[in-house]
């Protein structure tokens, strides 16, 4: 196995909307090797100019999808659709039909969280960020 | 012990009905309002209306472990996180669920349930065994469908009479596993002749499939045209 350094990584980012491509670009612009998924041809317009990198127009639900982005090889994987079903399928066909190690999925519902963490994939909710940000303005001195 | 269906309508309203007959609670839940109230005109059930991908609905339900859980909605991404919360989450140890797209039947399995059912893989089967003809018939099909067990009668006019089984060219990825000629069963080796009216029974790669068969159906002068 080729031995990779961490300024050389293959990224598989699914959804491409505003965390998406952004995310992208910037992982494109300092050298990593990205390809964009979404189902939606428009959402590429989301890209900066900075992206040098491949995107597939295609369901990433579907195993076809997730081959063509030979998703097997990728370092990480990031599963950023709007849809926490979604995600979750998606996390899970990357985990057992590509033994991908470090997926990371958004995941908006907070009663979701425990079930991605059940599978071993690393998880980012917008809803507790936002939670914990505002709470620390109310109960400032909690930590 | 209770049997909660989720998504679903046709289905889920015809299987409730016939296992409410047989006297076991049922709990029916449902995204659709209008198909609630329905369910709840003509069934003997307790509808609950509610999306039951969220753990919320579901803790509604009263689970408990000895319960079925029968998911019926025409979405795998559904399907898939309805089954594993009741799995991971309440516990639960039968689960059936239907699947749309047949690539993902691998994929509950390696999760833990077992009992899925595909429409389309069964659909499939039964257009298949209509392309191939009556003398063609998948039997059984192991892996989703990676391995088929088929049947095959050889017809009348067939080329391969007369003929061993090794000089007829059959495809690598299959093997004969037995011949089954007026009631007897063979077990056939490269030496082996065929004859009319045997039914031969080879386990395939799917992908050789139309080759085998005609190659075992195909008549005596078809190739001189």
């Amino acid at each position: 196995m080729r031995n990779k350094s961490k300024d050389n990584l293959y990224l598989v980012i699914i959804g491409c909307g505003k965390v998406g491509a952004n995310v992208a670009s910037r992982a494109s612009s300092i050298g990593h090797n990205v390809v964009v998924i979404d189902k939606n041809e428009k959402a590429f317009e989301n890209l900066t100019v900075e992206f040098t990198g491949f995107t597939i127009f295609g369901d990433a639900t579907e195993k076809d999808v997730l081959m063509e982005a030979k998703i097997d090889r990728a370092d990480y994987v990031f599963v950023l659709t709007e849809d926490d079903n979604t995600n979750f399928l998606i996390s899970m066909a990357c985990k057992y039909y590509f033994a991908v190690k470090k997926v990371i999925a958004r995941v908006y519902e907070p009663d979701n969280i425990q079930l991605f963490r059940e599978y071993d994939v690393e998880v980012i909710s917008p809803t507790v960020l936002a939670i914990d940000k505002l709470s620390d303005f109310v109960v400032g001195d909690y930590k | 012990m209770k049997v909660v269906i989720i998504g679903g309508e046709r289905i889920a309203y015809f299987l409730a009905k016939s296992i409410s007959s047989k006297g076991y609670r049922i709990y029916v839940v449902n995204k659709d309002a209008q198909l609630c109230e329905d369910f709840a005109r003509d069934l003997k059930a307790v509808i609950v209306h509610g999306d039951a991908s969220k753990r919320s609905v579901l803790e509604q339900l009263d689970i408990e472990e000895e319960d079925i859980i029968v998911v019926l909605t025409n979405k795998d991404k559904e399907n898939l996180i309805i089954t594993q919360l009741a799995k991971k989450i309440f516990g639960v140890k039968n689960i059936v669920t239907l699947i749309n797209n047949p690539d993902n039947i691998e994929l509950f399995n390696k999760l833990g349930i077992s009992a899925a059912v595909s429409t389309t893989t069964m659909m499939q089967r039964a257009v298949e065994n209509l392309l191939f003809g009556k003398e063609l018939e998948e039997f059984l099909s192991l892996e989703e469908g990676k391995l088929a067990f088929l049947k095959i009668e050889i017809p009348e006019n067939s080329k391969v009479i007369g003929k061993k089984l090794k000089d007829i060219g059959l495809p690598h990825d299959c093997v004969v596993g037995g011949i089954l000629r007026k009631g007897e069963v063979i077990i056939p080796h490269g030496d082996t002749i065929l004859d009319i009216g045997d039914i031969l029974f080879i386990v395939a790669v799917p992908t050789v499939q139309t080759e085998i068969a005609n190659l075992l159906t195909g008549e005596k002068d078809a190739k001189k045209i």
